[in-house]
């Protein structure tokens, strides 16, 4: 077999593991389901509370908010209504699917098992990596999909229009929402092939996300060399292209938070087969 | 038969995995030929399971060199001719047995279809499409038997393949290795039971502490052989035989002889003893278990501090 039959071996191999792993498709449902909710469900909440709390206090309707979060709901508002939840969403959705990808295959003894088959370090980690590219832009899709129904409900019951964005604005926004899941995958893959532990890699990089960059984030403003700092951060550009995408401003170029990702993805793809190809499997 | 004269299939010189200052294995030198059933005996944390971890390319040695199949360890190109089964068998207990092997074909480039033919060869054809969580310990070690099977290799490595077996399991799992050994395939068998080496091998080697201390035929390890006699008076009888020829040593045990002698001499000695006034009323060959050579072996090593490559085969 050649180099390139082992990785297409070891791809179909890794994807037919993904896709009948129920970790994976409830990591996914969930990802759709908080779109969902966050996305349409509790800003149409929003909306109805407004407008409600607007009647009942006999003052002038809050006309400007809730005209406002209408027409982020329909369908040609739906790229800017879904990439900023997969900034946020996709960030631990992203690290525990890599975190399970590879710490399953440790805790479970299996790297082992696929090692002495046949094919490879490098072409079991190149197909581990090629399985979850197209099951990531499932993901980001989705998300857009589960966006799409959203928007056409609430368009339906706003009686607007339907009319979506255009194909290469989906294009771009599954893109973006995929390079925010694959840099962040790659992050949980790169922490449990280091820690050779799903859960220690989901834990720390939870404290990485949620501690340590909104602690960076907190005190950026105060120093100037820490706000630099920040600029290169994981979370901060992941957010910053989302940020893009929703319409806000933010201090980092999306052009410079999409070149940050693609290097924070390389880095964590080239450690990831460094230990895999160079560490003992014991 | 030993047949090592065959094509080498695994080749190692000094092999050696040092974790500090600790050798977990230390200089060990094999030659195991095409067709050989091979046992690689040795006390729990012998080093037997990092050797051959080695040999598969799992952990690199820290020094000394391997060929299996005529290629560095690991590498695909040989590994393609190898199965395996190291220490105990892991498998994704989200799958059925049926997807974990169709998951280890697409590895290894064989097509779906052999998945059938081996759950059919260790008898788990009916259990198939259970999640392996759910299998006993049994089905686990044959599906793992059935995984380093599907390449339908030409060298097959079992490392304590009836480790956790009930007497019925361990019974079958030997039935099947023998089976599998059968023709050209050699096996390189691990294992910690000496009844299992004794069974199935045709040659063993014994490794203690990272060190080999033993190689041969397993006929050979167990010695020539020697004569039991019943004789009386027992006294006479042996002062008698120390001085026959072919006689190698008396002892006297049990009420006994032990007579270190060819068991072909059996008839002669009898002769011999009856014709000199001795009443013999029991006179058969015996030969030492392997695991009473072990015993002899590790304790010689235990006492001696056995240095690396140490032999010590007869």
């Amino acid at each position: 077999m050649s180099p390139l039959a082992l990785v297409v071996g070891s791809f179909r191999a890794e994807w037919l593991k993904l896709t009948r792993r129920p970790a994976v498709w409830i990591l996914g449902l969930i990802l759709l389901f908080g779109v969902f909710t966050i996305g349409y469900a509790f800003v149409w909440l929003g909306i109805l509370l407004i407008e409600r709390s607007s009647q009942g206090s006999g003052g002038p309707p809050s006309g400007a908010i809730a005209e406002s979060l209408r027409a982020g709901l329909l369908p040609g508002a739906m790229i800017a209504q879904v990439i900023p939840l997969l900034g946020t969403l996709g960030g631990p959705i992203g690290l525990i699917l890599g975190a399970l990808t590879i710490g399953g295959e440790y805790s479970w003894g299996t790297l082992k098992t696929i090692l002495t088959q046949r094919p490879g370090r490098l072409a079991l980690i190149a197909g581990k990596l090629l399985a979850l590219a197209p099951l990531l832009a499932l993901f980001s899709g989705g998300a857009l999909l589960v966006g799409l129904l959203g928007s056409l409900i609430a368009a339906a019951i706003q009686g607007a229009s339907v009319a979506p964005p255009s194909a290469l604005d989906l294009l771009k926004g599954v893109g973006a929402g995929w390079l925010i899941l694959a840099a962040w995958t790659a992050f949980g893959v790169a922490l449990a092939t280091l820690f050779r532990s799903a859960a220690l890699a989901i834990g720390l990089g939870l404290i990485y996300s949620l501690v340590l960059e909104t602690a960076v984030s907190g005190v950026a403003f105060l120093i100037e060399q820490v706000n630099t700092a920040r600029r290169f951060l994981l979370g901060a550009n992941a957010g910053a292209l989302a940020s893009y995408f929703g319409g806000s401003d933010s201090t980092i170029a999306p052009e410079c938070a999409t070149l940050i990702l693609c290097v924070y993805l390389a880095l964590f793809v080239a450690i990831t087969a460094l230990v895999i190809r160079r560490r003992d499997v014991v | 038969m030993p047949k090592q004269q065959a094509e080498p299939y695994i080749v190692t010189r000094d092999l050696t995995k040092r974790y500090g200052n600790r050798a977990a294995v230390e200089g060990i030198s094999l030659t195991i030929g095409r067709g050989e059933v091979y046992g690689f005996l040795g006390p729990n944390g012998a080093g037997k399971t990092t050797t051959l971890r080695m040999l598969l390319g799992l952990i690199r040695p820290t020094s000394g060199e391997a060929t299996v199949l005529g290629a560095a360890p690991g590498d695909p190109a040989g590994l393609a001719r190898v199965g395996a089964l190291v220490e105990s068998p892991a498998f994704y207990p989200y799958l059925s047995g049926r997807h974990n092997l169709r998951v280890l074909a697409r590895y290894t480039g064989v097509p779906d279809g052999r998945v059938a033919a081996v759950l059919a060869t260790v008898d788990l054809a009916d259990r198939a499409d259970d999640k392996f969580s759910t299998y006993s310990l049994g089905m686990k070690q044959r599906l793992g038997v059935a995984g380093a099977l599907l390449k339908d290799p030409a060298l097959l490595i079992l490392d304590e393949p009836t480790n956790g077996l009930d007497p019925r399991g361990m019974a079958d799992m030997r039935d099947l290795i023998r089976r599998l050994g059968q023709g050209d395939r050699t096996i390189l068998l691990s294992s910690h039971l000496l009844g299992e080496i004794e069974q199935i091998c045709d040659r063993a080697c014994v490794i203690q502490e990272g060190r080999l201390i033993a190689e041969d035929s397993v006929e050979a390890l167990r010695g020539p052989g020697a004569l039991l006699v019943r004789a009386a008076p027992l006294d006479h009888a042996a002062r008698l035989a120390r001085d026959l020829p072919g006689v190698g040593g008396v002892t006297v045990a049990d009420g006994a002889l032990r007579l270190a002698v060819a068991p072909e001499r059996a008839a002669a000695i009898n002769a011999a003893l009856v014709g000199a006034g001795v009443a013999v009323s029991e006179i058969r060959p015996i030969q030492d278990s392997l695991e009473a050579v072990f015993l002899h072996l590790t304790e010689d090593a235990d006492g001696a501090g056995a240095g690396p490559g140490q032999e010590g085969g007869r």
